[in-house]
């Protein structure tokens, strides 16, 4: 919590000398600051949030986006062949988030794509291949990794805001961008980037980072976990 | 209690998953069979990636057939020569089966694959079983066994690379053993099952392998094939789940500890048809969903870093 206020102190007094010329430049225009840049996720039902506040030196609306890892992501569909269902058709979804949430400021709209789901998924033009969109975003919501909305922005004051994001129990692990876009009357005024990284806390995290990074020695952990546990049973087996 | 899984990345009830381990361990201490027939499946239905069901179940195959090893080997009922020529078409098979496996996962294919496998060995197992122990009851020994064992066996003496088997009062040529095992690492690395149901019939129709060795020498041949499985699968696939192997791993222990207790309750002719039963009625399930309709016809996947 100290951290954030201070975060927030940071934000409030440091643009004030700079505000002036980077404003009439278009950069600068927009600064935020992530609360943490190393966010633990609590894999058992809690998850994990993030806090971010920026600071506009224009007036304007503001999205805010937390774009997870991307990875290409297949969806398939299955059809009847021979009287057996399997797997016919699929579309592959290059460097797509895997997680994915955004914020809008009050009255401000999601017109032309410049963001929300839309902009991270652009309607196709097939219905074919809509079906299959429709599928991957269905999917995505049921695990809370699409939102279905914008989250609301909240103004601290008239430049200064805030907005709290919260990260489900699924959450993949890895590098999140955050993006925080100003807007007037169509054109965008400035942009400013942060990100921050996903871990997940406890037992399941290690083993997962652990999975990942050493495949062969997990493997081995594994194999030595069953059979100290198969060595054991069977001790107990011949004993009695 | 909900656990989240690192590699399956979704939460699940531990209870449910322990409640699993310990029911197959139960039916695997009452007839006598590894199990992972039916762990997969059951895994599958829970919601589990197959992926995931079948690499992590090759994990839970270490520990349970490391103890029936080592029972075995305590009373002196395994041919240790016999199991390391298995075990040399048994590694082979493991790593072709797990390049396999990536290839049906890349193409997206491994549920139709499992399906089809599945329907394919425990309904041709099961079916076999069911008539085998009804003939059985009529008598005594098979004459489908005797018929093949009669017209086959001789054929294969005759390939090449004789070896002695001791042990077993055997001579027979290496490839014979070896191609038994290498279907054997192919089961497991493909199916996530030990396929006992499958090498100790072949063990004694083919080999012609004294009855009293083959739990013990298929079981050392399981052991090692799935551990091997289990660090491929880690390391090509990543779907070896170190948290859902403890879990079915600790239930295994409880139920299997209750059944073999509970296995002097059932036995012979009723035991088998039971089992049979079983494995039917697995194969019938894990088919379903091939003929009938799935739910929702579209799936998501997300390809490895």
């Amino acid at each position: 919590m100290w951290r954030c206020f201070l975060v927030l102190l940071v934000l409030l007094f440091l643009p004030m000398g700079t505000a002036a010329t980077a404003a009439t430049e278009g950069e600068g225009a927009l600064l935020i600051a992530v609360s943490t840049n190393h966010v633990r996720v609590d894999t058992g039902f809690k998850g994990g949030e993030i806090t971010i506040f920026g600071v506009k030196h224009a007036p304007g609306e503001i999205a805010v986006e937390i774009i997870g890892p991307q990875r290409t992501t297949i969806v398939r569909r299955k059809s009847r062949v021979l009287g057996v269902w399997a797997n016919t058709d699929s579309r592959t979804f290059k460097a797509f988030p895997q997680f994915y949430a955004y914020a809008l400021s009050p009255g401000a709209r999601e017109q032309n794509h410049w963001v929300g789901t839309d902009a991270i998924l652009i309607p196709p033009e097939s219905p074919e291949d809509r079906a299959f969109r429709d599928a991957l975003i269905r999917y995505k919501r049921e695990r809370g990794l699409l939102p279905e909305g914008p989250i609301r922005l909240t103004y601290l004051s008239a430049d200064t805001f805030v907005v709290r994001f919260a990260l489900p129990p699924d959450a993949p692990v890895g590098r999140y961008a955050v993006r925080a876009v100003l807007r007037r009357d169509g054109q965008k005024l400035g942009e400013f980037q942060d990100a921050f990284t996903l871990d997940h806390m406890g037992l399941a995290g290690m083993a997962r980072t652990f999975s990942r990074e050493q495949p062969w020695a997990y493997g081995l952990i594994c194999v030595i976990m069953a059979t100290l546990a198969g060595w054991g049973m069977s001790v107990i087996s011949i004993r009695r | 209690m909900l656990i989240h899984l690192p590699i399956a990345e979704m939460s699940v009830s531990a209870v449910e998953i322990i409640a699993l381990g310990g029911v197959v361990g139960f039916l695997s201490g009452i007839f006598g069979v590894g199990g992972g027939f039916l762990t997969t499946p059951l895994l599958i239905f829970l919601g589990l990636p197959p992926a995931v069901a079948v690499g992590t179940q090759s994990c839970q195959l270490v520990a349970s057939s490391l103890t029936g090893t080592l029972v075995h080997l305590r009373r002196g009922n395994v041919d240790t020569r016999m199991g390391l020529v298995m075990l040399g078409g048994g590694l082979l098979g493991t790593v072709v089966g797990i390049g396999i496996f990536r290839m049906l996962q890349y193409f997206g294919q491994i549920d139709l694959a499992l399906g089809i496998l599945y329907i394919l060995f425990l309904g041709g197992v099961g079916g076999a079983m069911l008539l085998e122990s009804a003939m059985s009851l009529a008598r005594p020994r098979s004459p489908l066994a005797q018929a093949w064992g009669d017209n086959c066996r001789p054929r294969f003496h005759r390939l090449p690379w004789r070896m002695h088997f001791p042990r077993s009062r055997l001579a027979i040529s290496a490839l014979v053993p070896g191609g038994i095992g290498f279907v054997g690492g192919l089961l497991v690395s493909i199916m996530g099952i030990g396929g006992g149901f499958l090498l100790v019939p072949a063990m004694i129709y083919i080999l012609g392998m004294p009855t009293l060795l083959v739990a013990g020498t298929s079981l050392l041949q399981i052991a090692v094939t799935s551990g091997l499985a289990t660090v491929l699968h880690a390391t090509a696939n990543g779907t070896v789940d170190i948290v859902l192997a403890a879990l079915l791993v600790s239930g295994g222990i409880l139920g299997t500890r209750i059944g073999v207790g509970a296995s002097r309750l059932v036995t012979g002719a009723t035991a088998r048809v039971c089992l049979a039963m079983l494995i039917l009625a697995v194969a019938v399930a894990m088919g379903r969903d091939m003929f009938i309709g799935p739910t929702d016809p579209f799936s998501v996947a997300v390809r490895g870093v």
